[in-house]
């Protein structure tokens, strides 16, 4: 529960340099061509992923996270289609001044370029550790391919980078273990296996798609640990997509909370648990168990459920749902994103009618 | 029926069954390991190895544990969908009879399945695509010979108000809802016959958080009003500190630690149920548990488990005796259980959150 007291902050790091930003995504759209009709999946979304820090991105199925996620680096299949927007990355191996900036989204698709950015500058990990492996290769042979795909090496230096990799993500007999099929290891270590894989090319991004969901919390919590280390050490960024408020509590700097496409809510996440502004963040942080004072027994909850992507309400997505509801005002007008609160910002009319 | 045929027996201290709806006694399953073209039985898979705890009516008990510590293996003995190895699983019928159900055969347990229901953990898959809303949720009066078609409609419609869904619905296929609706006609379904104890694997950990809250207020109001008590198979230990009256923490097929669910939380006995508090992700930002984690490694194969204590390869706390000696489950406070060794010595830290 967000509590009003100010408690330490641990979620400070110490800044090394000014924060600089590696993706700067302006406006995405992407939307899916339905027999339903026309789904906006990601409908405007604009923010920045810093060196060194994590963004988390939250909120309930069919709100458009992993979309979003996939849209970054072009992982959009047919019917979907990304319609606007940019997604601007800056790569900063070669010295301050010499990074320029390379719009993802206008490169041409299945190219050179988006495959060396693919796997190389910006790693993506998923829920399903299956899904990032071939089942009939072995795990060293495809972090060995993935190595020399990206850098000038041998073959046998690309094996001694895979062992030192899975010993660094605390995998258990590296050297054997990299002889291993995928089928061979248990769901927590094919987790490992994964991380290893994407972490070896050095990205200087990593997009992690409910990488703990479905895991223990023991194993989730081992993961969670070990891609902090790993940040901390590799410097990369991170965007982290959970529907989990506690993983965001663990692992994210700043948040964004989206409903049916759009950013509904943007803050650190001290302020975010702090003082959530939005009525839908602040009803999930009310209805998970644990957060908050119960009566009889019940949990708060949201009435009603999330509406068909396709026929989202007018004005406020959140309107029917939403128990600060003004009629006339929210089920008429879309609001906009805008800041409420120092650098939080709320899309909600409660906060734009005051100013 | 069968019910004449059907052994009645008492369970041992007929006392200690008068408000409970389910007592299980020694449970165990083991499922064989075949090798080879003639499927040699090498070994032995202990899933659950020895479980003893008992349910009261209006209760709720939950069963936690990280995966492959057996808790869906139980769940499943329970309700005879597994053939228990060996134990006993008294169940107290609305007359006040006592019936051990692990004795019955399958034709034997028929009058009890209506008793004794399910739901299951993923909405989607558990409904048949094929059939309406109707047809699922009043199979269980039809194959029951309960009603005619008018009377199970109108129970269908009554079952469907329950579970806070209208009746118009039941013409409709299962693909037109959502997974939190879904569930809802899961617990509808199970509701059908009047059940005097649902066991429940995982039953919200597929929904988003919203519809979760939802879906256990549902179950939290059904238990007031019925009396139904509930059998809770969770991962999520918020979820079971929440709705649990009681708890089994379960390691590899054995008991951990019985207790009730905030006596757990605020001072664990069993330094397996500490780990696992320690590492649920933090509520708030400033109590971010990064670089406190104790708990390594992983749970062992329960086809080769280790000496002593299961958990002393992953306790810090383990001493020689935890690594020679098996410890049995220990009532060390009324209604608490622990088979640690050193419960005594150690001190255990849990949450206040």
């Amino acid at each position: 529960m967000p509590k009003t007291s100010k408690v330490e902050d641990k979620t400070n790091k110490s800044d090394k340099h000014p924060e600089r930003q590696v993706l700067e995504i302006r406006d995405l759209h992407t939307q899916f061509s339905t027999h339903d009709g026309v789904v906006k999946a990601v409908d405007g979304v604009s923010f920045d992923v810093i060196e060194g820090k994590t963004v988390g991105i939250v909120g309930e199925s069919g709100c458009g996270k992993s979309v979003l996620a996939r849209s970054v680096l072009q992982l959009i299949e047919h019917p979907g289609q990304i319609v606007g927007g940019k997604v601007l990355y800056r790569d900063y191996a070669e010295g301050e001044e010499a990074a320029s900036q390379n719009d993802i989204l206008a490169l041409p698709s299945g190219g050179s370029e988006i495959r060396s950015i693919r796997g190389g500058h910006i790693s993506m990990i998923f829920q399903e550790p299956m899904s990032s492996f071939s089942p009939v290769h072995t795990i060293g042979n495809q972090m060995v391919e993935a190595l020399r795909l990206h850098k000038p090496i041998s073959k046998v230096e690309a094996n001694e980078q895979a062992v030192d990799w899975l010993h660094r993500v605390g995998m258990p007999n590296p050297s054997e273990r990299i002889r291993a099929y995928p089928h061979e290891l248990s769901g927590g270590q094919l987790q490992r296996a994964m991380i290893a894989l994407a972490l070896s090319t050095n990205p200087s991004v990593l997009i992690a798609d409910e990488p703990t969901t479905g895991l223990d919390v023991t194993t989730q919590a081992q993961i969670l640990e070990l891609l902090g280390s790993l940040q901390e050490e590799q410097g990369m960024a991170m965007m982290f997509i959970t529907h989990d408020l506690g993983v965001i509590a663990e692992i994210a700097d700043d948040v964004l909370v989206m409903y049916l496409g759009r950013v509904v809510e943007e803050a650190s996440v001290t302020q975010l648990f702090q003082s959530p502004q939005h009525p839908y963040t602040k009803a999930l942080f009310t209805s998970m168990p644990g957060t908050g004072e119960i009566e009889d027994n019940r949990l708060p909850t949201i009435k009603g459920s999330v509406p068909e992507p396709h026929s989202r309400p007018a004005g406020c997505f959140f309107h029917p749902r939403c128990d600060s509801f003004m009629s006339g005002t929210c089920d008429i007008a879309e609001p906009e994103l805008l800041a409420v609160n120092g650098q939080q910002k709320a899309s909600c009319f409660l906060y734009s009618e005051g100013e | 029926m069968t019910s004449e045929s059907v052994p009645i027996t008492q369970s041992p201290d007929p006392n200690d069954m008068d408000d409970d709806v389910l007592n299980v006694v020694g449970l165990k399953k083991y499922f064989p390991v075949t090798r080879g073209f003639i499927r040699r039985h090498t070994s032995m898979v202990r899933a659950v190895d020895g479980l003893t705890f008992s349910i009261k009516s209006g209760e709720t008990l939950g069963i936690v544990g990280e995966s492959g510590c057996g808790k869906t293996t139980a769940s499943r003995c329970i309700v005879r969908s597994l053939e228990p190895t060996e134990g006993q699983i008294w169940f107290r019928t609305a007359a006040g009879d006592v019936v051990d159900l692990a004795k019955l055969s399958q034709s034997q347990m028929r009058p009890f399945r209506r008793d004794i229901q399910f739901i299951f953990q993923d909405p989607y898959t558990s409904l048949n695509p094929r059939m309406t809303i109707f047809e699922i949720i009043a199979e269980p009066l039809v194959v029951n010979n309960v009603g005619n078609r008018r009377e199970q409609e109108d129970r269908v419609s009554s079952l469907l108000r329950r579970v806070g869904l209208a009746p118009e619905y039941m013409k409709r296929y299962p693909h037109a809802f959502s997974g939190g609706q879904r569930q809802r006609i899961g617990i509808a379904r199970a509701l059908a016959l009047n059940p005097r104890l649902i066991v429940a694997d995982e039953p919200v950990s597929a929904l988003d958080v919203s519809v979760q809250a939802q879906v256990l207020n549902l179950m939290a109001d059904l238990q007031s009003d019925l009396g139904i008590a509930y059998v809770f198979v969770a991962h999520d230990l918020r979820v079971v500190r929440h709705i649990c009256h009681r708890v089994v923490v379960m390691y590899v097929g054995r008991v951990a630690e019985i207790g009730n669910p905030d006596d757990l939380f605020r001072a664990p006995k069993h330094p397996y149920t500490e780990a696992l508090i320690s590492s649920l992700p933090a509520i708030e930002p400033s109590k971010r548990k990064r670089g406190t984690m104790s708990l390594s490694g992983e749970v062992p194969n329960p086809a080769n488990p280790p000496s002593g204590c299961f958990f002393h390869p992953r306790c810090p706390y383990a001493v020689e005796k935890c690594r020679v000696e098996a410890p049995e489950v220990r009532e060390i406070e009324p209604g608490r259980f622990t088979s640690c060794h050193r419960t005594e010595e150690l001190e255990l830290v849990g949450s206040d959150d």
